[in-house]
């Protein structure tokens, strides 16, 4: 009784847990379910188990963990995996950290240019980069039409076109600006002045960078590796195309075969694990977190930090980054884009170049005789694309903002701890093993909810609970941003809960919310890890649609939808840029 | 008709009580100061009376109305009481300009559109912003938006108008500019007045009636001229004036040589002594305590003179209308005026001292 008009006096109770409610349905539950899989024998496996369907067993991690297979079902992927993780991430942070210390420290030249240039990559979706390596290194190993090596005469290796390596390279190049806007940002908020007392005490250059300024960086340095790595180990549109040919797996794509078999037992264990190791890393990285934050002295005052002179090596050293740029930018996007223009890829004869790939009709392929812009099925997956990625940003960005609103005003602490908590977690999951969760929830009807597999709802309730801890990142900022004072001068004239959201809280915090929107619309444009397990042909989005191309193999059919995917990303990318310079670091950061 | 009374007011948040068993009457159209040190539960009693906080037990009413009573589970929305509330920081909300800041509150009324720009315009006439109009917020001073505040609040003419500190962000001219506008306004209007404030000086000057309040607690009721007259704790005594009242401590040989003999045991008794009542003179004959001037200090129109006791003890005060001819390190002999004197039990509250007995002293 008491309870019912505490509500009706504060709606904000009522409102947070109605939010509570939404996010343990939509991002505890589907999480607790596909753990409970791991150990529940899954409809048609009681001759494997030899117990009931949705009995207890532990036929799934056993098979996994120590069985004869485990080692090529679980250990294989489970190496392969750890091993690019690692590579990729150490090679990206050492590459990384020299780009940020010459774009925030040195004299290079076209500095200010560099700076936006060298960012370009992670704003493109990473697996443009498989499918250009796969276009120029494609060998023999592939059927179909070659690679423009072999076009050119050169067979390379299987090693060199396939599995380990050139997942390593893709993810690298993917992640060097993520390295450099990480270290970058805390080598500009680094105070110039403990390096200039060094320098007072007589210390020299390498001195100065070994005992002062790197460990001063290594919080920024540590944290950026362990954001790299949890990112790869869930990451599986790269490895799923280049490892392919070779049999080479990660977790991340074993947990993709085992949904498409229909084991969702072993599914189940696969997504566990992907799920415990990006726990455990995102943990370690949060808890490092406070512990820097306990020394962390931004300095800023009288931080000029002066530019060190690259003197003789200054453009040679420019030339080096450029080649950075080129490999990572203009060679994959040049190959893409020309991939797409021939007939016979690696034939440079006029006779070889067309529009057809994207504007002809009657093309002599089993399926897809048009050229992409005139193919229906293009036009249903951008649709798709448009309309899931930009509700779901939509809706989350207006989530986020509600949590923030809770978290600020709610008068239960636990309430708001719980809000932020939850919309918190899913950052900790890879978003393969989250859309694994989701599957497992809506494959079935439950309660009032009927299966929605197949069904575009599915995909856009899993961007949705993806998106929340961004959201609500920058719901709770913002909130925190704006008293209640504000709030209770409308309180006080009579405007309740709905009519102050619309009127005072919305219209102030509209520039937070609108970028909030645009970012979540762009990381919605180009994620596929989320997509792949829940897409079907009828709702393709861009990304699944593309990689669907791969599968059948309509090459450059497939680099065209990717390239569109490309242009979309960095166009949204600038806009933002523009509109709103400071949070567009932010938002990469995440 | 709308006096405010509260009863047995309490509130407490997880960790304590912020307002602590008040219990008052704010008479209708009496301008009612509430003073008290920054933390003493001001805002929140303000805030009570607001609707914007519900009391954790006692009850309010207004105008005889029943507004928050825990006990029955009674409790009236903000908007129904009749009371405007102006912020201590103002809260004019940035998206809108001046006018529609005005507006918001009459639209929400549902009053139609020519009756909401006649009003928005006259309340805009009356505090004299009527040509900052079509501003933001942000391109005002503080002055211009504690005066948009107050239109703001006024413009649903309310019977109780609230404020919480509304000089304490102005500079010294703006102060008493508006110390004047809110003068006028309560003439005006008759509007019944509420302000907060932690600043015993604009207390003394606008205020009708003074509730000083310290730790949730009301310590004192009254007219200001009252409460400097006759503290009734030692914590009003000390936190009203300026400068301070000196204290001698219980037990000093000063507190006893000021304390009369019929008060009983001097041991338990702090004395507190009004530095305009402290008397000064260089000959040794009419002096009761002796003491060495450390200190001479203008204070603009006034002076301060500051010395030490020769057994000790913190510095006394003695302010001075006119420039002291003593020299800092000379010896000197004060006494005291009678009327300055308060004496204090253990417990703090005054122990009262009829003028008579005080002259024998
Ligand atoms: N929402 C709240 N939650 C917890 N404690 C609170 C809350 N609001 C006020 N308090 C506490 O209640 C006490 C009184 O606060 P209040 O804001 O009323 O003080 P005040 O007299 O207005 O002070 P100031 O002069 O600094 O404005 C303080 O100790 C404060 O910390
Ligand atoms: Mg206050």
């Amino acid at each position: 009784m008491t309870l019912l008009r505490g509500f009706a006096r504060n709606p904000v109770l009522g409102l947070g847990l109605v939010l509570l409610v939404v996010f343990i349905w939509l991002i505890a539950l589907p999480i607790g379910m596909i753990l409970q899989d791991a150990v529940t024998a899954q409809t048609g496996d009681g001759a494997r188990t030899g117990v009931a369907d949705g009995a207890l067993t532990g036929y799934y991690l056993t098979r996994a963990f120590a069985s004869r297979m485990s080692g090529i079902i679980f250990f294989a992927p489970l190496w392969n995996t750890v091993l690019v993780a690692i590579c990729a991430s150490a090679l990206a942070l050492m590459i990384g950290s020299l780009l940020a210390w010459l774009l925030v420290r040195s004299d290079i030249p076209l500095r200010g240019w560099l700076a936006g240039a060298m960012l370009i990559p992670y704003m493109l979706p990473v697996w443009t980069f498989a499918l250009a390596w796969v276009t120029l290194f494609k060998n023999a190993t592939l059927g179909g039409q070659p690679g423009w090596a072999q076009a050119l005469g050169a067979q390379p290796p299987d090693w060199l076109a396939y599995g380990a390596v050139p997942t390593i390279v893709v993810l690298t190049l993917h992640y060097i600006p993520f390295a450099i806007l990480i270290i970058g940002g805390a080598l500009q908020r680094l105070d110039g002045q403990l390096e200039e007392a060094a320098r007072m005490l007589g210390a020299r250059r390498l001195t100065i960078l070994r005992r002062i300024t790197l460990p001063a960086l290594r919080p920024a340095v540590l944290s950026a590796g362990l954001l790299m790595f949890a990112d790869a180990i869930g990451e599986f549109s790269v490895p799923y195309i280049l490892g392919l040919p070779v049999q080479f797996e990660t977790l991340a794509v074993s947990l993709f075969r085992a949904i498409s078999t229909q084991q969702n037992g072993m599914a189940a264990v696969f997504a566990g694990a992907v799920l415990l190791i990006g726990v455990v890393t995102l943990g370690i990285d949060a808890w490092m977190l406070r512990e820097a934050r306990r020394f962390t002295t931004i300095g800023g005052k009288g931080a000029i930090s002066r530019t060190a002179p690259l003197r003789a090596a200054r453009w040679p050293i420019f030339a080096a980054v450029m080649g950075v740029f080129i490999i990572s930018v203009i060679v994959p996007l040049g190959v893409l884009f020309l991939s797409t223009l021939m007939h016979i890829p690696g034939r440079f004869t006029l006779a070889n170049f067309t529009l057809d790939y994207w504007i002809g009709t009657n093309l002599p392929t089993v399926a897809f005789q048009s050229g992409i812009l005139l193919t229906p099925e293009f036009w249903n997956a951008a649709w798709n694309s448009l309309r899931i990625a930009g509700m779901a940003a939509l809706a989350a960005g207006v989530l986020g903002l509600l949590v923030g609103y809770v978290v600020a005003r709610s008068p239960w602490r636990w309430l708001a701890g719980a809000l932020r908590g939850i919309t918190f977690f899913p950052y900790l999951v890879p978003g393969i093993a989250f859309a694994a969760a989701i599957l497992v929830l809506f494959a079935a009807p439950r309660g009032p909810i009927p299966a929605l597999y197949g069904t575009p709802w599915i995909l856009l309730l899993a961007l949705i609970a993806d998106q929340m801890p961004f959201a609500s990142r920058v719901g709770i900022s913002a909130m925190a941003q704006l008293g209640p004072d504000i709030e209770d001068a409308a309180r006080m004239m009579g405007a309740g809960l709905l009519r102050r959201l619309r009127s005072i809280v919305l219209p102030i915090l509209n520039g937070a919310l609108a970028t909030a929107i645009l970012l979540s619309f762009i990381s919605g444009i180009k994620g596929v890890s989320l997509f792949i397990l829940l897409a079907v042909p009828s709702t393709d989005v861009l990304t699944t649609f593309s990689l669907r191309l791969v599968d059948y193999g309509y090459a450059q059919a497939a680099n065209a939808v990717v390239l569109v995917i490309a242009m979309l990303a960095l166009l949204g990318s600038m806009v933002i840029h523009r509109a709103a310079g400071a949070n567009f670091a932010q938002g990469l950061e995440r | 008709m709308p006096d405010i009374s509260l009863q047995n007011l309490s509130k407490t948040f997880g960790n304590g009580h912020a307002v602590n068993d008040v219990s008052l009457t704010i008479k209708d159209g009496s301008f009612t100061c509430i003073l008290g040190p920054s933390g003493c539960g001001k805002t929140t009693l303000l805030r009570m009376i607001a609707g914007l906080e519900v009391a954790s037990s006692g009850d309010i009413s207004i105008g005889g109305q029943m507004v928050d009573a825990p006990a029955n589970g009674r409790f009236i929305a903000p908007d129904q009481r009749g009371v405007g509330l102006v912020f201590q920081s103002y809260a004019l909300w940035p998206h809108m300009t001046v006018a529609q800041n005005v507006e918001f509150g009459l639209s929400l009324q549902r009053m139609s559109a020519d009756a909401r720009r006649a009003r928005v315009a006259a309340m805009l006439e009356t505090l004299r912003i009527a040509d900052l109009a079509n501003r933001y917020p942000s391109q005002l001073s503080g002055g211009q938006q504690q005066r948009v505040a107050l239109a703001r609040s006024m413009a649903l003419a309310p019977k109780v108008l609230l404020l919480d500190e509304p000089l304490s962000n102005l500079d010294a001219a703006l102060r008493l500019a508006m110390r004047a506008e809110l003068t006028r306004l309560h003439r005006e209007f008759g509007t019944t007045i509420v302000f907060v404030t932690h600043d015993q000086w604009e207390a003394m000057t606008l205020a009708t009636d003074i509730v000083v309040l310290s730790g949730g607690m009301v310590q004192q009721i009254g007219p200001a001229i009252d409460i400097y007259d006759a503290p009734c704790t030692r914590f009003v005594a000390e936190f009203i004036g300026n400068p301070p009242i000196n204290i001698f401590a219980a037990g000093s040989a000063a507190a006893a040589a000021l304390i009369p003999q019929h008060m009983g045991p001097p041991a338990a008794i702090t004395v507190g002594l009004r530095p305009e009542a402290v008397q000064i003179s260089a000959a040794a004959s009419t002096g009761v305590l002796e003491a060495t001037v450390t200190a001479l200090i203008p204070t603009g129109g006034s002076w301060i003179v500051e010395m030490s006791l020769q057994d000790g003890g913190p510095a006394v005060l003695h302010a001075a209308p006119n420039r002291p001819d003593f020299t800092p390190s000379q010896r000197v002999f004060i006494t005291p005026n009678p009327a300055g004197l308060h004496f204090f039990g253990p417990d703090g509250r005054a122990i009262s001292v009829s003028p008579m007995q005080k002259e024998t002293s």
